[in-house]
């Protein structure tokens, strides 16, 4: 075979042959991959080492995106960035193929330009492939793993070994681009991003995946990431825990906290018992209130009822009120506080419901009355509560 | 995301609320217009069920883990039989290693004891139903205690 020179000059290949290889495909592996040898002996010393570790190659891309993938880097900029690089690259290699078929053909050699119109075809076709792996890397990781295992198929079917050894370096050349980019792009994007590390989790996900971006100085590990969004998840519902609960604000740390949780959640489930209680105690009377209630609105009156509810609770929280069924006995005559606030909130429903309660309006006033007392000197005082002393106090009340 | 959390909801005049005591209300109502039991327990036993059950029925809780597990441990209060004592039950629940995980606190098991449907759950999860739990639970208190100022003989 006449040695036709496209850019080489006759020189040693700067590319490895191996034994056995048909100097056919020399020239164009010369023309070809000057511009990429130069690139890729500088940055891969171990470029030597490729017919021994020809087989793995074409899974590298694949797994170089599965990893990509699984380290959770963002797709919006980190991902479409290489694939961007990855596609010009691809894009001047597209344009060196077309030279080299142009130079070729002009050769006249039938078989070589056979051969390498085949290696060339062939590497576009594996570069669109890889290309749409990346597109598709969202998705689903197999894909991309059948792909590159087919590419394996492809290129080991093939006559040209030369146009293997082409496609296997510019594979893991990409390879190479890619992880050297993907780090450059973490570290720029985190020197750049540490203010938008917050919204990571908020990110609407694209697929199923939630995108987070790494931060500067912090590993990248794939179970590191999901630990740390792990963490951030649990102390953003610890704060707003905080928030819930009353009298959580100066607590600091998560086993206090969590104490007072647990401590909260008891008594507010104790005081559904104590409440349904006292109901089904006062409940036997009020077949026509609720009816009435039901009718009218009664949530004006949830507003007043806040701030006593708020003393309820430490009321409950301190001590255990026994339940008192017959605490306030109907018919009582009590004393008459106009100044007390709550009592107004609540006489507005007891002056709607009074048209049906005509017998005896001025004992259930009273009572009410009697029992907002009650509330009141135990909310100011909040001493230790014992049955004789809820039994009496409505005795004063007799006496005055 | 439609499960990150909402802003602690405080404000008694919202739907939310609404729906929860009108729910109650007709429970009470319809406790109210049964047959008058003498036996205080049981008409105990009945509100403690209608206001557990408002809970889980109120439209911000519908789609939480914990109303779905509460409203499956109401039934089986419901179908237990006031005068027995033991109850048999059918299907036993083995609760595996898995939910104590190393990364929670040693109290967390309290906490899964306590809120309704807990056993199943992740630390994080667990966090975010007890936050809405709690907040069904204050407004439950506060309906049940206006009811009770409201009422009168």
């Amino acid at each position: 075979m006449v040695p036709v020179s496209g850019a080489g000059t006759g020189t040693a290949s700067p590319f490895p042959l191996w034994p056995g290889m048909p100097n056919l495909s020399n020239p164009i592996a010369e023309s070809f991959n000057p511009g990429m040898l130069n690139q890729s002996s500088n940055k891969f010393p171990y470029s030597s080492v490729l017919p021994p570790g020809l087989p793995n190659f074409p899974s590298e891309p694949g797994f170089i995106e599965r990893a990509a993938r699984l380290s959770c880097f963002s797709a919006n900029a980190g991902f479409n960035g290489l694939m961007n690089n990855s596609i010009s690259n691809q894009a001047q290699k597209g344009e060196l193929n077309s030279m080299n078929i142009g130079s070729g053909s002009s050769h006249g050699n039938q078989l070589k330009n056979q051969g390498s119109i085949d290696n060339n075809s062939e590497t576009n076709e594996g570069a669109e492939d890889k290309i749409s792996n990346g597109d598709n890397a969202n998705a689903n990781g197999d894909s991309s793993q059948n792909d590159s295992g087919s590419k394996k198929r492809k290129r080991k079917n093939q006559d040209g070994a030369m146009g293997q050894g082409q496609a296997s370096m510019k594979s893991q050349e990409e390879a190479g681009k890619q992880t050297s980019e993907s780090k450059k792009e973490v570290d720029n994007n985190g020197s750049k991003n540490t203010g938008k590390n917050g919204k990571d989790a908020a990110d609407v996900p694209k697929g199923d995946y939630i995108h987070v971006r790494a931060r500067r100085g912090q590993a990248t590990n794939s179970h590191s990431l999901a630990e740390r969004v792990r963490r951030e998840k649990i102390s953003e519902r610890m704060k707003y825990l905080q928030e819930l609960v009353p009298g959580c604000s100066k607590v600091t740390g998560k086993a206090v906290m969590l104490d007072e949780i647990i401590n909260y959640v008891q008594s507010l489930q104790r005081q559904v018992e104590f409440l349904s209680m006292k109901l089904a105690a006062v409940n036997p009377r009020l077949d026509l209130n609720i009816e009435t209630l039901l009718s009218k609105d009664i949530l004006q009156g949830r507003g007043a009822c806040s701030s006593t509810v708020g003393f309820t609770h430490e009321m409950f929280h301190s001590q255990l009120l026994p339940s008192q069924p017959g605490l306030l006995p109907p018919g009582l005559p009590g004393m008459l506080n106009p100044s007390d606030p709550f009592r107004r909130a609540i006489n507005t429903p007891l002056s709607a419901m009074n048209p049906f309660k005509d017998p005896n309006p001025q004992m259930s006033t009273t009572w009410q009355d009697e029992l907002h007392n009650v509330m009141s000197m135990n909310f100011a005082t909040n001493p230790p509560l014992s049955t004789q002393e809820i039994a009496t106090k409505p005795s004063d009340g007799f006496q005055l | 995301m439609n499960r990150k959390n909402p802003l602690p909801n405080s404000n008694p005049n919202s739907p939310n609320s609404s729906m929860q005591a009108l729910h109650f209300l007709q429970a009470l109502a319809r406790i109210a217009r049964a047959a008058p039991k003498p036996a205080h327990s049981a008409r105990t036993r009945q509100i403690r069920h209608a206001a557990y059950a408002s809970m889980a029925h109120s439209s911000r809780s519908s789609r939480r883990t914990w109303s779905r597990a509460l409203l499956h441990r109401l039934r089986q209060w419901q179908q237990q039989r006031p005068g027995r004592l033991l109850t048999v039950r059918r299907r036993v629940r083995i609760v595996t290693p898995i939910t104590s995980r190393p990364e929670e606190p040693a109290r967390a098991e309290t906490l899964r004891q306590l809120v309704p449907g807990g056993r199943g759950m992740e630390y994080c999860n667990l966090l975010e139903e007890t936050a809405d739990y709690v907040q069904c639970l204050r407004a439950q208190v506060q309906l049940m205690q206006t009811l009770l100022d409201a009422f009168s003989s």
